[in-house]
């Protein structure tokens, strides 16, 4: 119910984005854009810590509703991880959606890719997600938003590059360009892994922070 | 079994260099009514904060139900013999009344339609209105609805009657008041309503800078406590008071004694005292408030 409001409007720009994309029948661009804006939305559904999110901007209510959350019989773990896990169910339901409707309004899509190799597409970009959600996660335990967001891209930013730096294994922008299952045919395992171990480290930490952090 | 419900010996808690808690000796008897009384800024909510384990003390120690208090992720089985309204009375805005009770209600298992529904005619609350369309004191009868419908051992109330209008007020005293005697519910709350607190409290404790500094049972200190108007022909010259005149003022011929012991030889002093008429009065909750602030 937190969230209801940011998907709805990421939603809506997705559509619009689709929509014009799909007047240009030659359009070579949409996934790319589609990608980014996939990215903003895990980053903006992200913010679930043991606080409440706002559904845009600052809420004063939300932010006090903390204490109440907290004075609730369960543990903070368990509020992290059933927020956390809610979100990352929203995005990846979010993504599967925007996927179909992409196959369905894009006919150059249609044309130059075959079902099987768009659905491991959509699976990598579903496992990719799950790095900038929980990087938004992280900061949220310790930043009030929207500075949280600003914190989640420019960390997922940095990370970017640095992977791209390291190894082709590391280069998680790789299984979206030269590793991307629309050319092999498979899927990136090697940028896959590097994206959930990143995800991973990011939950643990704000598990961390979340269990120990004082409101 | 432990005859305190809350107990803290030398609690501390700092914020940067404010001592918000400094040294808090506290002891709540299973079954009381305990008012928490101090100044704005007193220490009254972070001791709260503290007990329900939101902070973290910087010494001391601080136990509910005779268990030490956990750090911030401590003990969640503790949270559910637990009613607890906030200081801000925020909950979720975007839930409705009913909504927000249907997502409580999970979380403690004992908890009570009849109250709820008893809560929800009391306190007339519409069930779908959102919360963030609820006037504070409608947000507080909320959250002392979900505080007090699923049998909590302890109530920890901050600032419980914030808001509320007279009628709910003398709706609510009536509940708590109730609470003791018919669940063995504990109830321990913080205000600045002294008129209400000495209604329904059986013990006080008045905290200032974080310390204590008066507790005992209500109705012992309203005895033990008198106030003593010492009328001379002329205006006296300074007089050393018997032990126990806590708190003297002289206003010209007038000198007004706030006497928490020894009464009887502080009136026999009074009174020995050349042109002094003496006159006894019952000292109320909010005076014993202010003279003890006023002396701290």
């Amino acid at each position: 119910m937190e969230t209801r409001w940011r998907l709805l409007g990421m939603a809506m720009y997705l559509l619009i984005a689709l929509a014009l994309s799909s007047l240009n029948p030659a359009s070579t661009n949409v996934l790319t854009t589609l990608w980014f804006m996939l990215t903003f939305l895990a980053i903006s559904l992200g913010g679930s810590g043991v606080r409440s999110q706002a559904p845009l901007g600052f809420s004063e209510g939300l932010a006090g509703s903390t204490q109440f959350t907290l004075s609730l019989p369960v543990s903070r773990l368990r509020l992290l991880l059933v927020r956390a896990v809610a979100g990352m169910v929203e995005t990846a339901a979010a993504t599967a959606a925007v996927a179909c409707l992409t196959w369905a309004l894009i006919p150059n899509l249609r044309q130059t890719a075959v079902p099987g190799d768009f659905a491991r597409l959509v699976i990598t970009t579903i496992l990719y997600l799950s790095a900038p959600y929980c990087a938004h996660v992280f900061f949220t335990t310790w930043v009030e938003e929207p500075y949280s967001m600003a914190y989640a891209t420019f960390t997922l930013i940095l990370l970017l590059l640095v992977g791209h730096r390291l190894t082709p294994a590391t280069d998680i922008v790789r299984a979206f360009s030269q590793a991307s299952p629309l050319l092999t045919h498979r899927l990136p395992w090697p940028q896959l892994t590097a994206s959930v171990i990143l995800a991973l480290i990011l939950a643990f930490a704000a598990v961390q922070i979340v269990r120990r952090r004082e409101y | 079994m432990n005859d305190f419900v809350i107990e803290t010996v030398g609690l501390r808690r700092a914020f940067g260099g404010h001592l918000a808690v400094n040294g808090l000796d506290l002891a709540v008897p299973r079954g009381s009514i305990f008012g928490f009384l101090g100044r704005n800024g007193a220490g009254k909510t972070t001791t709260i904060r503290l007990l329900l384990g939101f902070l973290r003390s910087g010494s001391g120690e601080a136990r509910v139900f005779g268990e030490p208090v956990a750090g911030p992720d401590g003990n969640a089985a503790l949270r559910r013999r637990i009613g607890y309204v906030s200081e801000n009375k925020y909950m979720y805005p975007y839930m409705t009344v009913g909504q927000i009770i249907r997502f409580t209600r999970p979380f403690f298992p004992r908890w009570h339609d009849d109250l709820e529904r008893r809560y929800l005619e009391i306190f007339n609350l519409p069930l779908n209105r959102k919360v963030s369309a609820l006037s504070k004191g409608m947000r507080t009868c909320l959250m002392l609805l979900l505080a007090m419908s699923h049998d909590a051992e302890l109530l920890i109330l901050d600032e419980p009657i914030e808001g509320l209008d007279p009628a709910v007020i003398e709706t609510l005293l009536k509940e708590l008041a109730a609470l003791p005697a018919a669940e063995g519910t504990t109830i321990f709350f913080s205000s600045h309503q002294l008129a209400e607190v000495e209604q329904i409290a059986d013990r006080i404790a008045i905290i200032d800078r974080g310390r204590n500094v008066l507790a005992g049972a209500l109705d012992d200190l309203k005895v033990q406590y008198q106030r003593l108007c010492v009328v001379f022909e002329r205006e006296p010259a300074p007089i050393a008071w018997l032990p126990g005149a806590d708190h003297v003022r002289q206003d010209g011929r007038t000198v007004s004694i706030l006497a928490s012991r020894n009464v009887e030889a502080i009136v026999e002093q009074a009174r020995s005292l050349p042109g002094a008429s003496v006159e006894r009065y019952p000292v109320s909750l909010k005076e014993i408030f202010l003279e003890h602030l006023r002396s701290n």
